[in-house]
């Protein structure tokens, strides 16, 4: 085609035509889009568009033409919409390319407007569908959801009929007796009958804290001490417990700490213990033959935060892979044939479970049938700096405290007033605030111990009251307070009322004992004996371990009987030798309260002095050998292999 | 001319073409749809391991197929970027018909495929949706704010050269 015949067949005023050498040199335009300014370069170079097709412009055969529809151009002057079509021609004998811009931006501009349209209501119609798939995927979930919650709410109602029906049976069962004790003054009988109320009352007061627990844990009211405690002291506590347990049935029951164990953490002791507790009767209810193990590591350290790892292993029947996995869910096994064998809720797992959660950790179990079960559970603790916290045995407290006490609960004013007999303070007991308050007017007192619930005029009521209208001297008083519901807001309430302790219900006297001691004597609390340096010395050597806690049991008081017979015979260079002699012993088995006796002994009989003393200082080491022993004993099955 | 590569964008309407090239050249983004017609060219230069490219980058108006798109726009490509959109199904749902009519009709035409729109999810939906995914590969991206849109563009740059 001739360029004649291409501009009589184009030339219009929407049209520009722009020949170029096949190397992009301008040649020729006319300009009825826009003009090139003068000294205007390389197209290919100027033009990103021709730039980009310029090899599909030297492939183009001659003849042969390549067309661009509705290009967004912004050239010069020039912005609109263009078709463009390059063709090859040939030109006085030269390969030219032809390049044809045809001005639709009208055409072009009405046609944004429509496809928009048509793009914009496509995508809302995907997006509405989506949604709309979407609602009814989350009403699937929410039908699945109100199943579940109607499964649960069945078992549920399975699971208090039967609570209550275990509930039951013990009440009637103390009833019963309580009536034949009535009628039955027979001492011998008497102590079989109180025998079994006290059994009966402890398994009572298993499921029903198993109950206040988990409606604790429900309304979530829980609430987690942050106190430093030695761990192995938990362990060994709790350990104890089950070693005569176990030993009853013939399974033996061992723990072991490892060294790398800090010695004191900051968490809540009561609740490692309900803990461990919960999952030792566990593997002690399962459990025919063999042993159960509990193993306590550190799992991970970083700074002051640790993470320690409880292992609890028993050789017991074993759990099948189906109900493993429903093990702690909480009314799934109150039902299930295994609390119908074996007693009990059923909701000690789940309870254990959320006590560990809540204390961000986690729990595993592991388990085959006729083998046995692994309880795995983490928890993260603070390492702590503190000194361990005051704690004190009964043999340690001045006994010249008053206390008085109010509380209306008859069975629970006994408990109070007999233990704080026992240990030797004064009492005076009245049942209720008004009582409290009379009392307070009319005598000095060291120590209130109150009931929070209690007719007319409860505790709190009294406390207000107290610090309302009375003076400094009587509200220097420190207050204990007992409440069968601990949560953070009943704390919140006492500790503002500057309550010394608030301790949790049904009263346990040894935790009271110690908050005494706590809040009037500083002693540390020191342990019978501590291990540490024998396991240290034996390299942890279980057998070495067990004999040398033996040989200390049998050995120790013909020890004494040899240094009594000296000291009455008055040969007190002898008497020298055998307290020498017996010093390392007390080393080994980690008697520290015997190291200061020790310690004066040899010094008196060194000098010769205060020889008036040396009974008592022999008897008092004596006496602190056998408390040690009595402990020693029970220690001692924790080291046979 | 020397060292230019055209390089189209495909992929379905409103899934973010326009915008991941605005985001790209001019560093702008915003949230009003104004749909494209035809095609608009930009251009951005890339050094690529010390070598400069020229990127003739075509934004193409977006269709349900690239069948739809006139050849002349693919022809003479040298990269594709495939561009999809992570809230809407219908705009990746048929990606591998498309990605491998593509590769017929371009072969040795290195394609990168983008998920866009990804700070619309939240960290669990993003996992799930891009697991599920056909094909994979993608790089994903926003062109809201900018994430991992140089990526996507560096990525085919790099296989152009
Ligand atoms: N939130 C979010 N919105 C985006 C993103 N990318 C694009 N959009 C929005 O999506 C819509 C469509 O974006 P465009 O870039 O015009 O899409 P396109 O692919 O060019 O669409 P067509 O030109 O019609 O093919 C616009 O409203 C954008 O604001 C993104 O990464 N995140
Ligand atoms: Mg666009």
């Amino acid at each position: 085609m001739k360029l004649q015949d291409f501009k009589s067949k184009f030339l219009q005023s929407w049209v520009q035509f722009v020949l170029m050498d096949e190397k992009g040199n301008l040649m020729e335009t006319c300009n009825t889009l826009f003009s090139f300014p003068e000294n205007y370069g390389n197209l290919f170079d100027e033009i990103p568009f021709l730039d980009s097709i310029s090899q599909t412009l030297a492939d183009l055969k001659l003849g042969a033409e390549v067309a661009y529809p509705c290009i967004n151009v912004e050239l010069l002057d020039f912005k609109g919409f263009c078709d463009y079509v390059f063709y090859k021609i040939d030109y006085n004998n030269q390969h030219r390319i032809l390049w044809i811009l045809m001005n639709f931006s009208d055409h072009y501009t009405h046609l944004i407007d429509l496809q928009q349209q048509r793009n914009e209501s496509v995508i809302q119609k995907e997006l509405l569908e989506i949604e709309k798939k979407n609602a009814i995927l989350a009403g699937e979930l929410l039908k699945y959801k109100n199943e579940e919650l109607k499964r649960i709410q069945k078992l549920k109602t399975a699971f208090f009929s039967k609570v209550s029906h275990e509930i039951r049976t013990p009440i009637n069962g103390i009833l019963g007796i309580a009536q034949l004790l009535r009628e039955n003054k027979d001492p011998e009988t008497v102590e079989e009958y109180a025998g079994i109320i006290f059994e009966t009352s402890k398994h009572l007061s298993t499921i029903v804290n198993d109950v206040l627990d988990l409606s604790k844990i429900e309304s979530d009211k829980i609430s987690f001490e942050k106190i430093s405690f030695d761990i192995r002291s938990v362990v060994s506590a709790v350990t104890a417990a089950f070693v005569y347990l176990g030993k009853e049935k013939g399974i033996q029951v061992i723990s072991n700490v490892w060294d790398n164990v800090p010695k004191l953490i900051v968490g809540d002791q009561v609740r490692i213990s309900q803990i461990l507790y919960n999952l030792l009767s566990n593997s002690l209810k399962f459990t025919k033959e063999g042993k159960i193990s509990l193993d306590v590591q550190v799992h991970s350290i970083q700074g002051d935060q640790i993470e320690i790892r409880f292992e609890i292993k028993d050789t017991g029947i074993g759990i099948s892979a189906e109900n493993l996995a429903r093990i702690f869910e909480p009314y799934e096994q109150a039902t299930a044939d295994t609390t119908r064998n074996y007693g009990g809720t059923g909701l000690g797992l789940h309870i254990v479970q959320q006590l560990i959660k809540r204390q961000n950790g986690s729990i595993d179990v592991a388990s085959e049938p006729d083998k046995g079960t692994t309880f795995t559970f983490v928890i993260p603790f603070e390492i702590s700096a503190a000194e361990p916290s005051k704690v004190t045995d009964d043999t340690s407290i001045n006994r010249n405290l008053k206390i008085l006490v109010g509380e209306d609960n008859p069975l629970n004013q006994k408990i109070l007033t007999e233990f704080i007999k026992k240990w030797g303070f004064r009492h005076e007991t009245v049942d209720n605030g008004h009582g409290v308050i009379t009392k307070l007017g009319q005598s000095a007192f060291d120590l209130i111990i109150l009931d929070y619930k209690m007719p007319e005029m409860d505790g709190l009521e009294t406390l207000q009251f107290m610090r309302a209208n009375f003076g400094e001297e009587i509200n220097a008083i420190p207050v204990i307070l007992f409440t069968g519901e601990l949560d953070q807001a009943i704390l919140d309430k006492f500790n503002k009322l500057n309550v010394r302790s608030v301790l949790n219900k049904p009263i346990e006297p040894k935790l009271l004992l110690d908050t005494i001691a706590k809040i009037f004597y500083n002693e540390p609390r020191v342990s019978h004996f501590d291990l540490h340096y024998a396991i240290e010395m034996t390299d942890g050597n279980k057998m070495l371990i067990h004999d040398m806690i033996d040989i200390f049991i049998t050995t120790m008081p013909e020890e004494f009987q040899k240094m009594k017979e000296l000291l009455a015979h008055g040969d007190l260079a002898a008497l020298r030798k055998a307290v020498h002699k017996v010093k390392p012993n007390f080393h080994y088995m980690g008697i520290r309260k015997a190291r200061k006796i020790l310690d004066l002994l040899e010094k008196d009989l060194d000098s010769g002095k205060h020889k008036a003393q040396l009974p008592t200082k022999i008897n008092s080491l004596q006496q602190i050998t056998e408390a040690a022993i009595e402990r020693l004993k029970v220690e001692k099955l924790n080291w046979v292999n | 001319m020397g060292n230019s590569k055209k390089v189209i964008l495909l992929g379905n309407f409103g899934v973010g073409k326009t915008s991941l090239v605005r985001q790209y050249v001019f560093r702008k983004f915003s949230d009003d749809y104004m749909t494209t017609i035809g095609v608009r060219i930009d251009k951005k230069m890339v050094a690529v391991n010390g070598q400069e490219v020229s990127m003739i980058i075509w934004d193409v108006a977006g269709e349900s197929t690239h069948q739809k798109i006139p050849n002349s726009y693919k022809l003479g490509a040298h990269g594709i970027i495939y561009v999809i959109d992570v809230l809407r199904p219908s705009t990746y749902l048929s990606i591998e018909k498309e990605i491998s009519s593509l590769e017929d009709l371009l072969p040795n035409v290195p394609i990168v495929k983008v998920a866009n729109k990804i700070d619309l999810l939240t960290e669990k939906e993003r996992i799930e949706i891009v697991n599920n995914l056909p094909l994979n590969d993608y790089v994903l991206c926003s062109a809201k704010n900018g994430s991992n849109v140089e990526d996507a563009f560096n990525k085919l740059a790099e296989s152009l050269i």
